[in-house]
């Protein structure tokens, strides 16, 4: 054996292991994978894209396109209150809330004459309740847009606690000082009475005798609950696994189940229906 | 002590070591992550903390915590928790309402990556539960050039082994009974193939830590650092130092010898013994740094692996060894002296070829479950082509062995038995080079894990997309239902309990996962009946894209209990 030969073999085990090196690529730090955007619900093509103007109706639009980008056109008719699609506005201060029932189009596409009051921020709040496709497709889900209202900005300090509401009359009164806790069933009993002073008698209106919306100071985390006959099927809300249920047994009282999901200041809206009129009567609440 | 009672005292402590189970699982698995999976949260976490049954390394692992865009939300690197040296830490921003993904990377003790991913959601508005594309990256340990230079460190190690057995066992009487011969051919080779292996023990394993930690072969200022850092990569440096120590002792060994003396110098037999048992310690590393020191009875499986390692060294480098006396004996000599050593290396690699079969049958037999696994597995099918290479060199040593080596004493015939043994000894060894091959892309391989020996009683295999398969069993008809069957995220896995077209109510239905690709420890979930015959469970169970194992243990009201078993693949 020739001496060139040792050699040759050296070079040629140093040239596969200098291509085999090259195998893993250039790159000198750790590699972290590439993660593709996750496919979810959103809202597509929203309207109005330009400025709205507080005290004018200004039409909100939008589709809830689902993970596969098709329009989602079919929504639960079944089990209210638990059905299409609800739209809840609330400024930034808490100040003023307003809750639609909205019905879509044929595509998909869902349209809402909204009147904005006063300058400032707006969340809104998209409760959809699909239909259900599979065991695995959501029950129901929120989305949530931020919008703008022009003009200047003056946040109304929020009220402290008091314990009766009078709207149009009609007075609603915690029962009690309410001790309420974080990720807790509590229980809001609630008495309603006309302008006369006599028990109201509920009426049954988007599924429930009463809405109950909660949302957080600063943050507009929101919770949603009702207040329905004893006899309801599908009158609960939930929260992560859990479920409340609120009722009214008997006239003028409310029993409103609550399920807070964080500690800290909340204001709830109790919408009730009487004779034509939804009463929206707001309470400041504080929740450990 | 009598000697009769050392040596039983030694046989009883060599049968317990034997018998050692496996001193660890074979991967890392994670056994608790902080946020949980699938939980929503009410303040953002701080971090992603990951638990493993091991002290996996930070510097090898990632965790990449992402939002529905898929923008990153960690805010530093991977750490390990000073308060538990099995857990993980990444530090996250502040993240914002909504739903996270966290995909983790890390590299068992042994060497191997595991993977897996998770959701959270922090609240408490975080909105539906998206659907996630979980990344996976794939297993780099059979990447070609790795397998390839895995392959040249094992064939120049052995070679350099085999070599100096030939060399310093088997033809060093050539020197003294044909004249004019010497082993100086065989010493180059020996040289050439010891600074061969010296070279690829190390590049092998700066590959598998440059793929293991993510980064490049050249980056070696990162990369050798890490070569200590797992169980895998201290053994191989270990085999590079006992390598090492080997060469040296041989190259002693050689410089002592006298081969033209009828006996061997002390010196040399001093030195031969330490360079023997150097190449025993040199062989005896990859197996307990890799499978066979994962698999119980931890002490036959590495003995086994030890034994096949030695006699393959012995085979292969014997092969390379003739083909260099046949190339450097002069013409006048060539066939004496093949008549010296072939008969006696066929001896020894008669020998060898027999360890090599009977270890390598017992080792199949400890690292498949099942013998279906043979052919079902990729690690099966490998042990497969490995074992025919094996028998199509088998074939032509024999045919060596019953007409070259008595045809090379007979005069008449002697010089066209030598080429023939030329050309037969060449694809022997070429053949036994791609058994090295293949062995290098076996232990590349995981073995199959014990569960897969379920996989045979599987009643169906489902999957990948959503499930609604239907199984008899004992009389029922039972459909699985399995949806959206991703895996790292949530999945409601059902069963629709029939029996004659009527729904089976009130029975207790238990849902058991194992994975099937890798050890996983296996998780059980009681099904609720929700409705008549319907037993479902919504459960982040799949974390792993891969083959599961689902078993349903069922037990109707007033019947007897019985077990269902499916095999699913769950989609990324």
């Amino acid at each position: 054996m020739t001496s060139a030969r040792p050699g040759t073999a050296l070079v040629a085990l140093l040239a596969v292991a200098i291509l085999a090196g090259c195998g893993s690529g250039s790159h000198g730090g750790l590699t972290t994978p590439t993660v593709a955007p996750a496919r979810t619900f959103t809202l597509g093509d929203f309207k109005p894209s330009t400025p709205i103007i507080a005290g004018r109706t200004t039409l909100i639009s939008f589709t809830i396109r689902t993970p596969s980008g098709a329009p989602l056109t079919a929504y639960k008719s079944c089990c209210e209150p638990h059905a299409g699609v609800d739209l809840i506005i609330v400024r930034s201060d808490d100040s003023h809330v307003q809750y639609d029932d909205t019905d879509s189009g044929p595509n998909g596409r869902i349209t809402q004459p909204v009147v904005f009051p006063a300058p400032g921020r707006y969340r809104i709040v998209v409760d959809a309740y699909p239909k259900q496709s599979g065991p695995n497709s959501p029950f129901n889900f929120q989305l949530f847009k931020w919008v703008t209202v022009r003009g200047a900005y003056h946040p109304q300090p929020l009220p402290a606690y008091r314990s009766t509401q009078v709207v149009d009359g009609y007075r609603f009164q915690i029962q009690g000082h309410p001790h309420l806790h974080a990720i807790q069933a509590n229980f809001l009993t609630i008495h309603v009475t006309d302008p006369s002073g006599h028990k109201v008698v509920f009426t049954t209106w988007r599924g429930a005798y009463a809405h109950a919306i909660f949302f957080r100071a600063h943050s507009l985390d929101y919770f949603h609950t009702h207040v329905c006959s004893p006899h309801s099927r599908y009158c609960f809300s939930v929260l992560g696994g859990a479920r409340v249920t609120g009722s009214s047994q008997a006239p003028g009282v409310l029993k409103v189940g609550v399920l807070l999901p964080a500690p800290g200041t909340w204001r709830l809206f109790l919408l009730t229906y009487m004779h034509g009129h939804i009463l929206t009567a707001p309470f400041t609440l504080s929740a450990r | 002590m009598t000697r009769a009672r050392r040596v039983g005292v030694a046989v009883a402590v060599a049968g317990v070591a034997l018998a050692l189970p496996a001193a660890a699982s074979a991967h890392a698995y994670l056994i608790k992550t902080v946020p949980a999976a699938s939980v929503i949260l009410n303040t953002p976490p701080a971090s992603v903390q990951l638990t493993y049954d091991e002290a996996v390394e930070p510097r090898f692992a990632i965790v990449s915590v992402t939002d529905v865009a898929a923008h990153s939300e960690t805010t530093g690197p991977v750490t390990r928790s000073p308060s538990n040296p099995d857990t993980l830490v990444v530090p996250l921003k502040r993240v914002g309402e909504g739903w996270y993904l966290v995909y983790w990377r890390a590299i068992s003790v042994d060497g191997h990556p595991v993977q897996g991913a998770f959701t959270f959601a922090v609240g408490p508005n975080a909105g539906p539960a998206p659907e996630f594309a979980i990344p996976h990256i794939a297993g780099s340990a059979t990447s070609t050039p790795l397998v390839i230079l895995k392959w040249l460190a094992f064939l120049t190690t052995m070679a350099a082994i085999g070599l100096l057995v030939l060399r310093a066992l088997v033809a060093q009487p050539l020197v003294r009974r044909v004249e004019g011969t010497t082993l100086r051919a065989l010493e180059l080779a020996f040289g050439i193939a010891a600074v061969l292996g010296l070279i690829a023990i190390p590049a092998y394993l700066e590959e598998a830590t440059a793929i293991d930690s993510l980064r490049s072969f050249w980056s070696f200022g990162s990369v050798v650092p890490l070569w200590r850092v797992t169980a895998f990569g201290r053994g191989y440096v270990d085999i590079e130092i006992c390598f090492a120590l080997f060469c040296v002792a041989a190259a002693v060994a050689i410089w002592t010898d006298r081969p033209e003396r009828e006996h061997r110098p002390t010196a040399a037999v001093l030195a031969l013994s330490g360079t023997l048992a150097a190449a025993a310690a040199t062989l005896v590393l990859p197996g307990a740094v890799g499978h066979a020191g994962q698999t119980s009875p931890r002490g036959v499986a590495v003995l086994l692996d030890w034994l096949h390692l030695l006699s393959g060294s012995v085979w292969v480098g014997g092969l390379i060894g003739l083909l260099v006396l046949w190339r450097s004996l002069p013409v006048a000599t060539r066939t004496a002296g093949l008549v010296v050593c072939v008969p006696r290396f066929s001896n020894t690699a008669f020998v060898s070829v027999m360890i090599l079969l009977g270890t390598g049958v017992g080792a199949s037999v400890l690292h498949l479950p099942v013998l279906s696994a043979l052919w079902l597995t990729s690690y099966g099918k490998v042990i497969l082509i490995k074992a025919g290479i094996l028998l199509a060199a088998m074939a032509l040593a024999s045919v060596n062995l019953l007409r070259t080596k008595p045809g090379l004493s007979r005069a008449e015939v002697g010089e066209a038995s030598a080429r023939l043994l030329r050309r037969l000894v060449a694809g022997e060894a070429v053949l036994v080079a791609g058994a090295i091959l293949a062995a290098s892309i076996l232990s590349s391989l995981a073995p199959p894990p014990p569960a897969f020996a379920e996989e045979g009683s599987a009643l169906a295999r489902v999957g990948p997309g959503k499930v609604a398969a239907t199984v008899t069993r004992a009389g029922y008809a039972l459909q699985v239902l399995v949806a959206p069957n991703k895996a790292a995220g949530p999945n409601s896995f059902g069963l629709r309990l029939t029996r004659g077209g009527k729904p089976v109510t009130g029975a207790n239905v238990t849902l058991s996962f194992a994975m099937l690709d890798m050890e996983m420890p296996t998780q059980e979930y009681q099904l609720t009946e929700t409705s008549p015959g319907i037993y479902t469970r919504k459960a982040p169970a799949l974390v792993m894209v891969g083959h599961w194992a689902l078993s349903f243990s069922i037990t109707p009201k007033g019947g007897q209990p019985f077990t269902a078993l499916v095999v699913d693949r769950a989609g990324g």
